[in-house]
């Protein structure tokens, strides 16, 4: 479904004088409802690398290849349909629209979907629902804790019924008992929605709860 | 959930900063629609005012010193369809309070029930009768009187007969009244009656036309005719009426021979025009001209006969140098055929100068005391002389030696009365005695008696009205005209409002930078869910257009109450360039809407332009081009900044290289540029620093990188603090010292003492021994005065659009190094620029100087321009306007030479203008000599220095409320650094939050956040500051300006103390939240 060839990436300095390699000649295959787990320090490129399959940052080098077609070939159209329907995205924090209440937040992605939004107000029901979320649907996410915020960022992502699912330090910011639960919910869509899952993580504990573990170090991925 | 929906929750829910926002638009667009409204009210109630002071005159006939009789009115009104009203129109002299209140400048009008219907009154006007009065509502305010008082009105004396022509005399030429005061006439009672094109209501006095005209001994005249419409243009007015008077309009007086052998033909103003000569000849051109003249002595070997009438009726074809004599002159000088004998008479100058000249002629004839030589009718009827009893009586214009008056002159006079005594050739008569009232004192046609009849009939239809001076006037269009064009006060308070619009607008734009920025990453979120950038700017561009509407309603309400502050200060502390009470709020919907869309399109732009920014940047996947895209920026910047300042210097160096003249507006563009210049420069550095390695070693430089952080934002803060300090320091230094070296010749006073206008107009020249003698006047200062041809006032007191200012004619040589010029050809202001005005340029082209802001924004004119007037023979003249003189005590008028005035304005009476030169010292010597002496005739004077200042204080008004917004516009840059401050202060609270951690004390914090502000405050008030000093250089290198460096110094540092007042409040506060203490803990 997903390969990724030979990506490089480097930032320079605030001067341009000094170019930072972060990634070097990355390689890795995805395939249907796989879940993997990648590793590595802070500051290794990890959130980069997310960035790179979720096509929000461009590599230097190297390709992206979605179901046989190089992402950087994609038009802006098209880039915007991959994001919205082909690839959801889970960030450390929830980045919920502070302004809009739970039901609302994971209807954003519909706004510009062309899919039934009758359809989408029924499937995100039935997720608020088994996440237990639905009795607070009309709260907004400030009077939520900070699992049940991250909860629905989950669902904002599973929303359009994606195929990859990217989520980057979801449990960063959250305690050990909402670790679990956001683990268990991310492992029972991959079960139940056959979502692939790339997550990114220091946890090695919940790495260890994806079929495939990498280590991203010195810029390259290693198997684990 | 859809986009609108989005925008909507997001509104309410960031509803305070929305909030910010929306009064951020509502001030811009109260600001540009209040200068709209603003704009609406002035050019409303200079309307309005036209309609006050018009009544329902659209087209006036002005016939100036000239009187029609009262019957012209009466046969128009018959004769066509329109009712016009005759006014007997005089300039008088208010005294009340025993002497104590007194206004110098009433017109007085004679009227009658025809004026009720120009009023839209019923029996107002007509019901006046003896000494009753109305008077206007203002002139009973300064005199401090009611209906039922009584007091002094002193008026120019109205005659037939030019007081300036040759031999008439001047004295008396005031009469006395004691009025009593019927009523108080309020603007709907036409109480403020002007012709002028002025918002300021005269002094206005109405009396019956008849009781005028019994005082004047006028007999039923009139100088003003006013049409309440039913006229199609000026120039068919002009054939109406010429073809409806009679000789008695035109001064003639036509008068058969007993003996019915001929008619003779006389003017009422004792010199026939030249015009209506003319037109004599046309019907009958074997008509005689005639020219008699008074003159001082015929003399023969040691023998003289003094004051005799000499006159050109003859038959005889005389050479230029033979005479004729009468037996009585022959037997008292013992002349006789072949002698020589020599005339002497004056010739008469402008101000009455009289030149004494001789002329020899040689006796060809000595005719009998007979017919036709025995003729007294061939004497001019001159009051004063023709009709004295005896000599001894006579009051002529010309000094009389009594002494010199024999006992046989008695005998002469009381014999043949004027009868001349010598005869001459016309054409020596003319080349001797023309002058510019005309050639010949009578015609004579050799008809019977039934001639007089049909001359009456033929020769008025052959002058055209104009040509002797009446002028035709579509007042009510031109008024409205005027009105129209006059000051645009939606573009001054619009310029003036400038930075205060900049500054709501850079407020704006930095509220919503401040918004999105803080939304940062919500955007980033929506573009991860794949919501293109253009849904995402949609989605906030929505939510801005609800903020900025609802804004810019707030807006429009707050514009009305803008409006009513403003006129609040034009009526009060800014009425100075205003100058009059009847200013009155208009409010126009569609005003308010242009109002509303401009500033809704400013608010869009002002909100787009960074969204689009921001989105784009979401948008963009390259990130690391930021980096090289910066460094390029930064390039970019430091190119365009230094080549803007190099312009700026480059200019300033031609300046000075150029020696003296200075040309401010030079000045004022190096500064702009420098401004620009030095902002781009500034953010060139920020750029610089920004993508550049620096090393954090203490607090300041902390504090720069923490500026740099979000550069944009610290660019605005600067921006904002660059132009106000600009602004303020350049306002305060354009500013002007009202009384700084006025005294100088080269100063706006041209050196002059005082600067005078009188009433009644002064006939002699005041540089004459006689003539001070006369009127009292001492010695030790030099008097130059200028005659006047009535106009507008062009001057920045009068809010109308002026097309034709008053002239004034003056003695060039008389301002020789005086005054300063500011414009004109580069070869036009070398040497003496008063020279200008002598050249004779082609025929009806004169040359002219005003004052530079004359020219410019009264006038809307430049050095080069015409403009066009009647001259007093009809026909037009176009000042072409030579040389512009620096601000002066001129502002107003349009300055011509002595000679070309008296060539196109022949007849003009006297002098009404004055400059009074002398020793400072002896300033109150001369203000009690000139008061004292001149009080008759109207005489207001007032220091040169303090009508310069006047004009002045309407320019430094205009800098005051420059300064005001500019002041404001700081106040909003202010708010702007505060919120600015206080946002980054929460946004940053993990970061102090970890400072504090660390051991950073409060105090090390505050000081930190204040070194950041503090930056970004010197960068804007530095930068604004120099610049300012630049534009304004030749402010500081001139004396006549408050400009100063420790001005400057000054306000630097009230703009840095409330800076710093302001940083260190906002920055406590920050400080002290609750917030941090909360962030700390998450930290």
């Amino acid at each position: 479904m997903l390969k990724i060839e030979e990506v490089y990436k480097s930032f320079g300095n605030q001067a341009g004088t000094e170019q930072q390699q972060v990634l070097q000649g990355i390689g890795l295959e995805v395939g249907e409802g796989e879940t993997i787990a990648i590793l590595g320090p802070s500051g290794s490129g990890k959130s980069t690398l997310m960035n790179i399959i979720g096509a929000l940052e461009e590599p230097d080098r190297g390709e992206v290849i979605y179901r046989g077609r190089k992402i950087n070939d994609y038009t802006e159209k098209e880039l915007d349909r991959f994001r919205n329907e082909e690839v959801g995205f889970v960030f450390q924090f929830h980045q919920l629209l502070p302004q809009c209440n739970l039901q609302e937040n994971v209807l954003i992605p519909t706004l510009v979907s062309k899919a039934d939004r009758k359809e989408k107000r029924a499937y995100a029901e039935s997720l608020l629902k088994r996440t237990g979320l639905w009795e607070h649907r009309h709260k907004l996410p400030g009077q939520l804790s900070g699992g049940e915020c991250q909860r629905t960022a989950v669902i904002r992502a599973m929303i359009n019924r994606p195929k990859l699912l990217l989520a980057d330090e979801p449990t960063g910011a959250l305690d050990g008992r909402n670790v679990d639960v956001l683990t268990d919910l991310l492992m029972e869509l991959n079960r139940d929605e056959k979502v692939a899952i790339i997550l990114v993580t220091h946890s090695r504990e919940l790495a260890s709860r994806m079929g495939k573990v990498y280590e991203l170090k010195n810029g390259v991925l290693h198997q684990q | 959930m859809n986009p609108f929906k989005l925008a909507i929750k997001s509104l309410i829910y960031y509803r305070k900063r929305n909030l910010f926002l929306a009064l951020g638009i509502a001030i811009s667009t109260a600001v540009l629609t209040g200068a709209f409204v603003v704009g609406d009210s002035v050019k409303y109630s200079l309307n309005r005012i036209v309609e006050l002071r018009l009544g329902a005159v659209t087209h006036t006939m002005e016939s100036g010193d000239r009187y029609f009789t009262l019957a012209l009115a009466d046969t128009f009104s018959r004769v066509y369809e329109t009712d016009p009203a005759p006014v007997l129109s005089l300039d008088g002299i208010a005294i009340a309070g025993g002497g104590k209140r007194r206004i110098n400048d009433v017109q007085v009008h004679g009227v009658d029930k025809r004026f009720d219907r120009i009023a839209g009154t019923d029996g107002y006007y007509g019901g006046l009768t003896g000494d009753s009065v109305v008077i206007s509502r203002n002139l009973a305010d300064r005199l401090s009187i009611g209906p039922g008082e009584e007091f002094l009105l002193r008026m120019t004396r109205a005659s037939l007969v030019p007081v300036n022509a040759p031999f008439v005399s001047d004295d008396e030429n005031t009469i006395s009244l004691r009025v009593a005061i019927r009523d108080v006439a309020g603007v709907y009672e036409l109480g403020a009656f002007s012709l002028e094109n002025s918002q300021t209501a005269p002094f206005n006095l109405f009396i019956s036309i008849e009781r005028l005209n019994d005082l004047m001994e006028l007999g039923g005249r009139a100088n003003l005719l006013l049409f309440p419409g039913g006229v199609e243009n000026t120039n068919e007015l002009e054939q109406q009426v010429a073809g409806l008077w009679d000789v008695r309009d035109l001064g003639l007086k036509l008068q058969g021979d007993p003996g019915g052998k001929f008619t003779e033909i006389k003017s009422e103003r004792v010199f026939i025009d030249d015009s209506i000569a003319n037109a004599i000849l046309e019907v009958r051109p074997g008509a005689r001209p005639i020219l008699t003249y008074f003159v001082n002595y015929l003399a023969h070997s040691g023998r003289s006969t003094p004051y005799s009438f000499v006159s050109t009726f003859t038959d005889s074809d005389l050479r230029k140098d033979e005479i004729i004599i009468n037996e009585w002159l022959a037997d008292d000088i013992d002349a006789g055929f072949g002698d020589t004998i020599r005339l002497g008479y004056y010739v008469v100058g402008p101000l009455r100068e009289l030149d004494p000249a001789e002329k020899k002629f040689v006796v060809r004839e000595v005719v009998p005391m007979e017919e036709p030589f025995l003729d007294q009718r061939l004497m001019p009827d001159i009051p004063g002389l023709s009709d004295a009893g005896n000599c001894r009586d006579w009051d002529t214009g010309v000094p009389i030696s009594l002494d010199s008056i024999r006992d046989k002159d008695e005998d002469y006079w009381e014999r043949y009365r004027g009868t001349p005594k010598a005869f001459i050739a016309v054409g020596q008569a003319e080349e001797m005695w023309e002058n510019r009232f005309g050639k010949y004192t009578s015609f004579r046609v050799e008809e019977g008696q039934d001639a007089a009849r049909a001359l009456s009939e033929s020769i008025p239809g052959r002058v055209r009205p104009s040509e002797i001076g009446y002028r035709f006037t579509p007042v009510l269009e031109r008024s409205s005209f005027s009105a129209r064009n006059g000051v645009d006060f939606s573009e001054l308070f619009g310029g003036l409002s400038f930075f205060l619009l900049a500054g709501a607008v850079l407020l704006t734009v930095l509220l919503f930078r401040l918004n999105i920025g803080e939304r940062e990453e919500q955007l980033k979120t929506l573009r991860a869910t794949g919501i293109p950038a253009r849904t995402v700017q949609r989605v906030l561009l929505l939510e801005g257009m609800i903020v900025a509407i609802s804004g810019g309603i707030i807006g429009i309400f707050l514009s009305v109450i803008y409006n009513q502050l403003v006129f609040i200060a034009l009526n009060s502390i800014w009425r100075d360039i205003v100058r009059t009470d009847m200013l009155e709020v208009a409010i126009r919907f569609p005003t308010l809407l242009t109002g509303l869309g401009i500033s809704l399109l400013i608010a869009m732009a002002a909100i787009y332009f960074p969204l689009r920014k921001q989105v784009r940047h979401l948008a963009n996947r390259a990130c690391s081009k930021h980096f090289r895209k910066s460094r390029m920026r930064s390039k970019i910047l430091f190119t365009s900044g230094i080549t803007a300042t190099a312009i700026a210097l480059v200019l300033l160096v031609i300046q000075f290289l150029n020696g003296k003249s200075v040309d401010p507006g030079i000045f004022f563009v190096s500064g702009g540029l420098l401004l620009v210049g030095g902002l781009v420069l500034v953010y060139g550095y920020l750029e610089r620093l920004g993508s550049g390695k620096s090393q954090v070693n203490d607090l300041v430089t902390l504090g720069i990188k923490n500026a740099l952080r979000n550069r944009t934002r610290s660019i605005t803060v600067i921006m904002m603090f660059a132009l106000g300090t600009f602004l303020v320091i350049s306002t305060g230094s354009n500013k002007k010292d009202l009384f700084v070296n006025a005294d100088e010749r080269s100063s706006g006073t041209g050196g002059f003492l005082y600067f005078a206008e009188s009433t009644v107009p002064v006939l002699q020249d005041l540089s004459d021994e006689a003539a001070r003698l006369d009127y009292g006047l001492g010695d030790g200062y030099k008097v130059v005065q200028m005659r006047v041809a009535e106009g507008d006032d062009a001057s920045c007191l009068n809010l109308n659009r002026i097309q034709t200012p008053r002239i004034l004619g003056v003695d060039p040589r008389e301002l020789s190094g005086r005054f300063s010029f500011v414009s004109g050809t580069g070869r036009d202001l070398v040497g003496d620029p008063w020279e200008l005005l002598e050249q004779d340029l082609d025929k009806n082209v004169v040359p002219a100087i005003a004052d530079e802001t004359v020219i410019k924004w009264s006038l809307g004119m430049t050095v080069g321009d015409t403009l066009v007037y009647q001259a007093e023979n009809g026909r037009q003249i176009h000042l072409v306007l030579m040389a512009g003189t620096a601000p002066s005590i001129f502002q107003g008028n349009v300055l011509i030479s002595r000679d070309h005035f008296l060539r196109y304005f022949p007849q003009n009476t006297g002098t009404r203008v004055f400059l009074v030169d002398g020793p400072v010292e002896d300033s109150t010597m001369i203000s009690e000599d000139l008061e004292a002496g001149m009080r008759d005739l109207g005489w207001e004077m007032e220091y040169a220095a303090a009508r310069l200042a006047a004009f002045n204080t309407v320019t430094n008004t205009y800098l005051s409320i420059f300064l005001v917004m500019g002041a404001l516009g700081l106040l909003l840059g202010t708010i702007g650094l505060s919120i600015v401050l206080f946002r980054s202060i929460i946004e940053r609270r993990e970061e102090l939050a970890i400072l504090r951690a660390v051991g950073y004390g409060k105090k090390k914090i505050m000081r930190m956040i204040m070194t950041e502000y503090l930056l970004l405050l010197l960068a804007g008030t530095i930068t604004g500051s120099l610049a300012a000093v630049i534009a304004t250089l030749p402010a500081f290198m001139s004396r006549n300006s408050g400009a100063s460096l420790e001005m400057v110094f000054v306000i630097v540092l009230v703009l840095l103390l409330n800076g710093v007042i302001w940083i260190r409040w906002i920055t406590g506060i920050g400080l002290r939240t609750k917030v941090l203490g909360a962030a700390m803990r998450n930290e």
